[in-house]
């Protein structure tokens, strides 16, 4: 049996030194990390807008070039205007409900799409993804989940190409032009349906999954949906 | 003291199969399973395994006679956790992907009861060598279960391996379905209890 | 508000139970489960330290280490969630032993049946997970507290209904390889293939 004081000394050191040890590596790879978590970003807005990985997975550098000269960071009011000179990164967090970003696709000079954060709770856990519009302001273009917990087979099946690949080429508005959102719902869409034109099929088994889902993606489209208001008018004239 | 004395040897090949940590020893199981829905990410938690249980060992032996035999477990999982920590950094700088996919698993490793057990029943006792070669050789006992497990989860449940597609088309079309059971928890437990009934059999090994 | 958190309780305990759907704490549960009385009492212990260790958990994540959390000191920018894992399992450690402490000083007979799940409490994989998820998660204070208690009862039920089926197993006839973990890994598949009906439910 050795002494306290011993028994506390040894303690204590090994707990510093660790201490220093794991607080030297974290802040040495901290930048890494950062990056990481930027491209890991860019590369999802840059899936919802229906770029492709053509040669094989993108490297770091690639996702940067691709989304530096094709994407164009934007951030919009809640009454839809662009705010001049200010990008996502730099929105403040008392300001976060008020402005919201936007990512503009833009290929040979015009504009080919947009795309804008959506998250919420599903069964589990917080879901995070963007959605992207046409240039018409009410067509989806495309849904990317990037990070969720919910129950692989089931409500993790939101991440799949079979469930994204439904909203494509929906509508976000009726006829009369008010925001509709996209639902999905339980089984198939019945295509007859007069509401099918912004219906897609549910998860079978994952009913609160899908239900925050539809709670979620309405509640984002309506922060954006006075600017969506004038790009839908724009288009039309 | 030669490199590869028996005894070394003994400690380096039983976890493979005799005495693994998994079938045997009924260890580690926990984060054992979570894990094995695909085989990559198998393979990444082995090395994780095989990093943290390597090192482990041989510090708690470098120690072991100046660690105060009050604080030993507190010490053990002190210097578990930090590897742990290491490890999760590292893949989160290098590996950010794979880092997300294990998320919490890669952490349990710390209440992986392999590692802990190791240190008390291997470590504390033997010389630093010899607790090296004993942590490897668990890890990579615990690493054949594991990838032997993904395997045939991933091939039944999603019909590919290491993420590319072996199943073909053809057999989809003609009417062959994945069995979703595999990508679900019970689909490990019932790998791995068939796992150990092979093993045993082969092995000739009975409980009780 | 109080339907939100009996439905949490409820999936925590059911359709997302830490040791059928997660995997966490299997190996106490397989090493204990081959009796039914000592099931109860671990069941019962880790029910108690779990519901202890998460909100502590979150208390500490939420006020020191997660990032920004140290803005009430002046330190806005400083991120110490890289010391997540091991503040976690030495506040797990601590917290175990203090229940051992407060069980020894006022109850002889409960310190007695639980004393010996105590330690090996420290070790076992849910405790910790469930720490990790709540922040994973990224639950309340209160949201944790239910988490923890819900999944401890979770791990109960598991156990329980284990251990009272290995009793019966000790009457058939199992083939001899596949006796002791193989069964035991099979029927738990079985059990957890059960729990996964719950799914199914509306919440």
């Amino acid at each position: 049996m050795r002494s306290n004081a011993y028994t506390l000394i040894f303690t204590s050191i090994t707990t510093v030194l660790l201490g220093f040890l794991l607080s030297f590596v974290s802040e040495s790879l901290k930048e890494t990390q950062r990056i990481n978590e930027e491209i890991d970003i860019m590369k999802n807005i840059l899936y919802s807008l229906e770029f492709t990985e053509k040669d094989g997975p993108w490297s770091g550098e690639e996702v940067k070039k691709i989304f530096d000269s094709s994407v164009i960071q934007k951030v919009v009011s809640a009454d839809g205007e662009v705010i001049e000179d200010l990008i996502p990164s730099e929105i403040r967090a008392d300001k976060m409900e008020t402005q919201f970003p936007l990512y503009v696709k833009v290929v040979n000079n015009s504009v080919d799409g947009y795309a804008i954060p959506i998250s919420g709770k599903g069964l589990w856990s917080t879901l995070y993804g963007y959605f992207a519009l046409e240039n018409d302001g009410s067509t989806v273009k495309g849904i990317r989940f990037y990070k969720h917990k919910e129950t692989p087979g089931l409500g993790g099946e939101v991440e799949k190409d079979w469930f994204t690949n439904n909203f494509v080429g929906k509508k976000i508005v009726d006829k009369n032009g008010s925001l509709v959102s996209i639902q999905s719902i339980k089984g198939q869409v019945d295509t007859s349906s007069p509401d099918a034109y912004h219906q897609v099929d549910g998860i079978s088994g994952a009913t609160m999954t899908t239900k925050g889902l539809n709670e979620f993606l309405m509640n984002d489209l309506k922060k954006y949906d006075s600017f969506f208001q004038k790009i839908r008018v724009e288009s039309k004239g | 003291m030669k490199l590869f004395d028996s005894k070394s040897k003994q400690a380096l090949k039983d976890p493979l199969m005799q005495d693994n940590p998994i079938t045997f020893q009924v260890l580690g199981i926990c984060s054992a399973l979570a894990v094995t829905v695909k085989m990559d990410t198998a393979i990444v938690m082995s090395f994780a395994v095989v990093f943290v249980l390597t090192m482990s060992n041989t510090v708690v032996s470098i120690f072991r006679n100046m660690i105060p035999s009050r604080v030993r477990i507190i010490f053990s999982l002190l210097v578990i956790s930090s590897l742990v920590t290491l490890t999760d950094q590292y893949l989160k700088a290098y590996m950010y992907d794979m880092s997300k996919e294990l998320n919490v698993f890669l952490a349990l490793i710390i209440t992986n009861c392999i590692v802990l057990g190791r240190a008390e029943a291997f470590a504390m006792k033997e010389g630093p060598w010899r607790s090296f070669l004993d942590g490897l050789g668990n890890a990579l006992g615990y690493g054949i279960i594991l990838v032997a497990v993904a395997a045939f989860r991933e091939l039944f449940g999603s019909g590919s391996l290491m993420g590319f597609q072996i199943i073909s088309d053809s057999m989809y079309t003609s009417g062959y379905q994945n069995n979703g059971l595999m990508v679900l928890s019970p689909g490990a437990f019932i790998i791995l209890g068939l796992i150990i009934w092979v093993q045993r059999t082969i092995g000739k090994i009975e409980e009780e | 508000m109080l339907e939100h958190y009996i439905s949490l309780a409820t999936k925590a305990i059911f359709i997302e139970n830490i040791l059928l759907a997660y995997f966490l704490g299997m190996c106490s549960f397989l090493a204990i489960s081959k009796r039914v009385d000592t099931s109860i009492g671990l069941g019962f212990a880790v029910t108690v330290v779990l519901t202890i260790t998460a909100p502590a958990n979150w208390a500490i994540h939420h006020y020191f280490l997660r990032d920004g959390a140290l803005s009430w000191a002046g330190l806005p920018t400083v991120n110490l969630s890289y010391l997540n894992f091991i503040v976690f399992i030495a506040v797990i450690a601590a917290m175990v032993q203090l229940v051992e402490m407060i069980l020894d000083r006022f109850s002889e007979k409960l310190y007695h049946n639980l004393g010996i799940f105590l330690p090996l409490i420290a070790v076992n994989c849910s405790i910790l997970g469930g720490s990790l998820f709540l922040v994973e998660r990224e639950y309340t204070f209160i949201e944790s507290t239910v988490f923890g208690f819900g999944s401890g009862l979770g791990f109960f039920l598991a156990i329980a209904s284990m251990s009272s089926i290995r009793y019966k197993l000790r009457y058939s006839n199992v083939p001899s390889k596949l006796k002791g973990l193989g069964i035991t890994m099979l029927l738990t598949g079985l059990l957890s293939m059960a729990f996964m009906a719950f799914s199914g439910i509306d919440l």
